[in-house]
């Protein structure tokens, strides 16, 4: 209750006495409030299903497969959807076989996983097998193409290394290789299957593309490294923050996305890659120097691993704005 | 086929797809259950077939086609061998799951991918093969070869062999596997069906096998086994091995024998009872495998139910089932033998214990009433005396009796062992304070030697009764303990009167006459400790009078 001073109208004074609201208006405010909680709620509720579920990496893919799609001038195939339900159905089962070791670097999304687990294997299986057989329709390069990111899930995050006479367990388990694996598998899947959806030819921009896309990859894996690492380091899993502090791996990393912006710049002077596409990817690769810059020097290494993850956005909306201009 | 149709034949193939790499993931999460890693090889060769039928539908060139009909073998030959894997694994035959086994039914496949890829040379897959024009779409039209119709007619008996084991399912008692055997029999039979129709030319496909449409369904059904009816959440797998496992490792002995009384299987525990080995006695008649078996074989009438092996100290309760078939057709028997040796030695101790028992008792009773009539009209200080020892007597009886029954219990609990030098020793001493006449010697004894903590009360009975009933004027005791192996010889040897035959034949085969009773509780204390600590005891006489009791104790670790 607030008391409301008002200048009383006839002897200029201010009155004193509290004006007391109707019920009827205090019950609409209170609904009102009630209502924009909840739907603050269910935004927030929806929001993290998508981010802990990882429907937001499967829309990212799709976001970089459109990049590429109008990186090479290739015709509009449905390889974004297929992308999408890749990415959608590996990092599922990927958060479903690290849910142990998952748990201290990122509890919430642990929790959300844990408890719709049967849920959500199923559609990740579902995802795949729809990946699948779209790629199919695509043609044998495709389908084969659909089949990389399992087959290497598998000898990733499985442990067949000790039949070899490794003391790893797992290619996971393994500095620079396990990134490596990541970044060279995803960026395979991310430009080759447009190419091969539009039944191109494989040619020089592809491969710079491709280039730049594994490099930027690997960046983005290793600053997800870095909230990960006191997990990482209890399991033994060898990541660049685990093995050399969050300082060198930031140094490190420097280095790499500079040589990403060296395979832009190569293909821009070379001819190779339009200047306007060199741009467009350029922002992508800014942000993502401005997140390795952060790291260590912020507490929220999981929103860093985010927005790493979103570098790829501001390149989409650049192209578009391209296209929509020109 | 029109392009409507192979619009429409492609849309299903990429649904078989569908179907298939989700089943297939579903039960990658279910390894290492028992044919999990099968149903996902099967699943894999029904994707591989369909997305290489769409290719070879797309390819426009007869090298196109033919080298994906050629790549298609690899799948085709993957699911009837995967299938029965799957089938034995699933229904508990897990022992004809071996490398040696898959790679055995690989080789037929594994010949036809080399045919087909190498087919222009011997035309053994195919006999001819060229591009038909059918309704704007160009398809592949090949004439089999002899060995197409072999790798079919394999693939048929790999399906009906691994469905064998799914037609005994489908009568389950358990709905769970009624339910999960239907609908993995429908997976198989779906294709099959399809198949053979294709190959008697009753389908108008134009050449194109429709076989992996009918995976669609196959896909489908075993989704509905994996979710619906937890294919891998309960299974019967086990079954068959726990009934081979009970059998095995029962504690009781199980015979079969056949009609004509041969013996075709039988377990350790039986063999073992019969002193003898299932390598010697499987496919022999019983009699041979055991003489003694003569009360049990079919032509006899006998009703006896204990078995006593010869030779050995066992006895075995005997109890027969007949196994009849629907026609109530005799096929054999099962007999199984049912260790008693504990419970009968433990009758008989009790038995024994109760006629001595009451055997000292009522001497002792008699010598009281009748000393009890005579006190009742005479005042005799002997009289009196005689009562008060026979009643001391039983007191003393009673004692006794609670020291065998705290030596049958001593035997239940667990064992403890305790040093043979203390054991002997400390007897020695108080029997030369007891009796200080007899001369009691004893060899020097190993600190290191530990026996069972029974050996305390049956060394003290051997040492003090055969001080206490030495009748000799020069008595004379003498211990001396040797060590053998694993095993302490104690040796006590008297010169006194020695012990009657007929009060060992009581105590060691529960046998009297009626004559001659029984009435030495140390002497049954003595045997019977021996036998629950594990050693054994043997009566000598020494000459020219006395005892030689020889004790034999295991070594027992400190």
């Amino acid at each position: 209750m607030f008391t409301v001073r008002c200048p009383d109208s006839s002897t200029g004074e201010m009155a004193t006495k509290p004006q007391p609201q109707s019920e009827s208006s205090i019950k609409r405010l209170d609904t009102n409030s009630t209502k924009q909680t909840h739907f603050r709620k269910r935004i927030r509720s929806v929001w993290n299903r998508f981010v802990y579920s990882s429907a937001y990496l499967a829309l990212i893919a799709m976001v970089e497969v459109s990049i590429v799609t109008e990186l090479l001038s290739l015709q509009q195939t449905i390889a974004p959807a297929v992308a999408g339900l890749l990415t959608f159905s590996v990092y599922i089962n990927d958060r479903l076989a690290d849910l142990e070791s998952d748990m201290v670097a990122a509890p919430q999304r642990t929790a959300f996983v844990q408890r719709y687990a049967g849920v959500l294997y199923s559609l990740g299986a579902l995802a795949y097998g729809l990946a699948v057989a779209l790629a199919v329709l695509g043609g044998p390069f495709a389908f084969g193409l659909t089949l990389i990111p399992g087959i290497v899930w598998l000898s990733y995050a499985q442990e067949w290394m000790p039949s070899l006479g490794t003391e790893a367990g797992r290619l996971k388990d393994i500095l620079i290789i396990n990134s490596g694996l990541v970044a060279v598998a995803w960026s395979v899947v991310i430009v080759f299957l447009p190419v091969a959806f539009a039944r191109a030819a494989l040619d020089s921009s592809a491969i710079i593309v491709f280039l730049f896309f594994t490099v930027a990859t690997f960046v983005n894996t290793e600053i997800a490294n870095v909230r990960d690492i006191d997990a990482d380091r209890d399991i033994g899993v060898a990541t660049l923050p685990a093995m050399v502090g969050v300082a060198q791996t930031r140094w490190i990393l420097y280095g790499v996305t500079v040589g990403a912006g060296v395979i832009l710049a190569a293909g821009a002077i070379s001819g190779i890659l339009s200047t306007s596409h060199a741009w467009a990817l350029s922002v992508s690769l800014i942000c993502l120097a401005a997140i390795v810059c952060s790291l260590g020097r912020l507490d929220s290494d999981g929103t860093l691993a985010f927005l790493a993850e979103c570098t790829r956005l501001p390149a989409f909306v650049v192209l578009t704005i391209q296209l929509l201009a020109f | 086929m029109s392009v409507l149709t192979t619009t429409i034949f492609k849309i299903v193939l990429a649904l078989t797809i569908v179907v298939s790499v989700t089943g297939g993931l579903l039960a990658w999460r279910e390894r290492p259950e028992p044919g999990a890693v099968p149903l996902i090889a099967l699943l894999a060769g029904q994707c591989w077939w369909a997305a290489t039928l769409i290719f070879r539908i797309d390819a426009t060139e007869l090298g196109a086609k033919i080298f994906w009909v050629d790549v298609s073998w690899v799948g085709i030959g993957l699911i009837p061998v995967a299938w029965l894997f799957f089938s034995l694994e699933y229904a508990g035959y897990t022992e004809y799951t071996t490398r040696k086994y898959i790679l055995a039914t690989l080789v037929v496949p594994a010949i036809t991918a080399v045919l087909g890829v190498t087919n222009d040379i011997h035309h053994l897959l195919y006999v001819e093969s060229a591009l038909v024009q059918q309704d704007a779409m160009t398809t592949l039209s090949r004439t089999p070869g002899v060995w197409f119709w072999v790798t079919a007619g394999y693939t048929y008996l790999l399906g009906l062999l691994g469905a064998i084991p799914l037609f005994q399912l489908v009568s389950s008692s358990v709905r769970t596997f009624r339910g999960q055997s239907v609908t993995l029999l429908v997976g198989i039979f779906a294709p099959w069906i399809v198949n053979i129709l294709y190959l008697f030319e009753m389908f108008p496909t134009a050449g194109v096998d429709p076989t992996p449409i009918a995976f669609a369904v196959s896909g489908v059904a075993y989704l509905g086994a994996l979710t619906r009816f937890q294919l891998f959440g309960t299974n019967p797998s086990p079954i068959r091995h726990a009934r081979a496992t009970v059998f095995n490792r029962m504690q009781q002995g199980a015979l079969v024998l056949d009609s004509h009384d041969n013996v075709v299987d039988m377990n350790e525990q039986a063999a073992s009872a019969l002193d003898t080995t299932a390598q010697n006695a499987l496919g022999q008649p019983i009699l041979h495998v055991c003489p003694d078996f003569t009360p049990w074989t079919a032509t006899s009438g006998a009703n006896q139910s204990i078995f006593r092996p010869p030779d050995l100290n066992r006895a075995y309760d005997v109890s027969e089932s007949h196994i009849r078939d629907i026609h109530d057709r005799l096929l054999g028997r099962v007999i199984t033998l049912h260790e008693i040796s504990d419970l009968l030695r433990q009758q008989q101790r009790l038995e024994v214990l109760n006629r001595v028992f009451r055997h000292n008792i009522r001497t002792n009773t008699q010598v009281i009433l009748g000393n009890a009539n005579y006190l009742a009209t005479h005042n005799s200080e002997t009289k009196a005396t005689a009562v008060e020892e026979n009643a001391l007597e039983i007191q003393d009886i009673s004692d006794k009796v609670r020291a065998i029954l705290d030596v049958f219990k001593q035997g239940r609990e667990e064992q403890t062992y305790i040093q043979l030098a203390t054991i002997v020793e400390e007897t020695v001493k108080s029997v030369r304070d007891e009796y200080p006449a007899v001369e009691t010697s004893i060899t020097p004894i190993d600190e290191d030697l530990y026996v069972d903590s029974l050996f305390d009360t049956v060394c003290s009975n051997v040492i003090e009764n055969a001080a206490q009933h030495n009748t000799n004027p020069d008595p004379q005791v003498r211990v001396s303990v040797e060590t053998r192996q694993n095993t302490i010889e104690i040796t006590v040897t008297d010169n006194g009167p020695g012990i009657n035959d007929h009060e060992l034949a009581l105590v060691s085969q529960g046998t009297e006459t009626p004559l001659e009773h029984g009435s030495s509780f140390g002497l049954a204390l003595i045997v019977w400790g021996t036998d629950i600590a594990g050693g054994d005891v043997t009566f000598d006489d020494n000459s020219p009078t006395g005892t030689i009791v020889t004790i034999r104790a295991p070594l027992r670790a400190k």
